[in-house]
């Protein structure tokens, strides 16, 4: 058994070896390489100018309503609705080997949960670039929707860590969605791409969130409607989140495939943006407050609502940014459906063949 | 006139983009480079 499978008490894989190990190892030291970059980078940067302590842990208060907190799929009621589907523009397409990749364009008409002056509204998120690959002929082929990371958001960086072509060659069709603020959906002036979508101000994350599963559902609605079912979402980080949310929120989705989620947002800023040592207890929102608000969009407060086999959950044994742990309480969380732990980091997914081919084995029984 | 504060700030921002960018190339670089090294073909087709 390696040492990262046995510290978290996962069955040994069966070829892991030395070769894993070291590879584990290399994951590890990368990762902890990106967690200092990232708070060098954003530690101060994603502290809000202009707000107070005060000002922020109440921007958390929409969200603590009991009945809310009760029923969190409150929070997504709008799914309960059936608007007539999306009808994208396609703005550019180019061929390739049997078939295209075209850019198309969908309006995310997005209305807050709770309005106020902290939601961004801006032109450039208000509209949803999605690469889509296709291929020729007339039969229909299942489609992956695959959503990116926080701070993706670049139809060619996206479509290579998602993997879109493999994906393409094993015979799927593909749609990558941009989410909101990141990318080109990034307001003028942000530094990064996402921004705007983290921030210690509760309703902005919240309502990014939100936005988000509105925005997937949408590209969701247009491929069935064209006929491209079965659809189901693959997502990385943040994407696998929100493939894990989606998951406990629609009862059609065809598959969900979350790559290395992680399953409580309100834990990630201090592991994302870091704080040394004596400011740890100075988080500009009190941990405890950020998970309570959080929750109304946490997969771990929303049960299952697809059959436990049409999902496949992907961690990494040495993952620093999503430990092991947090893909645990998903997998306990949804009664252990099947899995796979590949040797690396969050940034080195080693044996991305191998991932997909486990990936690929599991939905082929269903699509 | 920036401040001293904010230059500092600055500087750790860029410094800190710049390590997340060295990372992301080398860590894409080591997965791609397994990748073909595998013993698996990639996308082999249903």
């Amino acid at each position: 058994m390696s040492a990262g499978a046995a510290s978290i008490g996962i069955a040994r894989e069966p070829d892991t070896g030395w070769a894993d190990v070291a590879l584990t190892r290399v994951g590890r030291a990368l990762d902890g390489a990106l967690l200092a970059g990232m708070r060098l980078a954003f530690a101060e940067a994603i502290r809000p100018a202009g707000y107070d302590a005060g000002s922020l842990a109440a921007s958390a208060v929409p969200y603590l309503d009991e009945a809310l907190q009760r029923e969190p799929r409150r929070f997504f009621a709008f799914l309960d609705d059936e608007p007539p589907p999306p009808a994208p523009r396609t703005i550019a397409r180019r061929r390739i080997d049997r078939g295209e990749i075209a850019l198309r364009e969908l309006d995310s008409p997005y209305v807050p949960w709770h309005a106020s002056p902290s939601w961004l509204a801006c032109p450039e998120n208000a509209r949803m670039p999605v690469q889509h690959w296709t291929h020729d002929g007339g039969r229909p082929r299942a489609t992956v929707i695959a959503l990116h990371g926080f701070t993706m958001g670049q139809s060619w960086i996206d479509a290579r860590a998602l993997m879109a072509a493999q994906w393409f060659a094993r015979g799927f069709d593909v749609a990558l969605p941009v989410l909101p603020f990141h990318g080109p959906r990034a307001p003028r002036g942000a530094r990064y791409s996402g921004e705007a979508f983290a921030s210690w101000d509760v309703r902005r994350l919240n309502e990014a969130v939100r936005q988000a599963v509105a925005d997937v559902d949408r590209v969701r609605r247009w491929l069935v409607a064209e006929g491209r079912a079965p659809v189901g979402v693959l997502g990385l980080s943040l994407g696998g989140y929100l493939a894990a949310l989606l998951a406990g929120l629609r009862t059609d989705l065809a598959f969900a495939v979350p790559l290395a989620p992680p399953l409580t947002l309100g834990w990630l800023p201090r592991r994302l943006f870091g704080f040394r040592a004596p400011e740890r207890r100075r988080t500009p929102v009190a941990g405890r407050l950020l998970q309570a608000a959080y929750r109304v969009h946490s997969p771990l407060a929303h049960p299952l609502a697809i059959p436990r086999d049409r999902t496949f959950i992907v961690g990494g044994l040495g993952d620093r940014v999503v430990p092991p742990k947090q893909v645990l309480a998903l997998w306990r969380h949804w009664g252990r459906p099947a899995t796979h732990w590949f040797s690396g980091g969050h940034t080195t997914p080693f044996g991305r063949t191998r991932i997909m081919a486990r990936i690929e084995a599991h939905l082929r029984r269903f699509v | 006139m920036p401040t001293a504060a904010q230059t500092w700030s600055a500087i750790r921002f860029f410094a800190g983009m710049l390590v997340l960018t060295v990372v992301f190339v080398v860590a894409h670089g080591l997965t791609v480079l397994h990748d073909l090294v595998g013993s698996e073909p990639a996308g082999a087709g249903p």
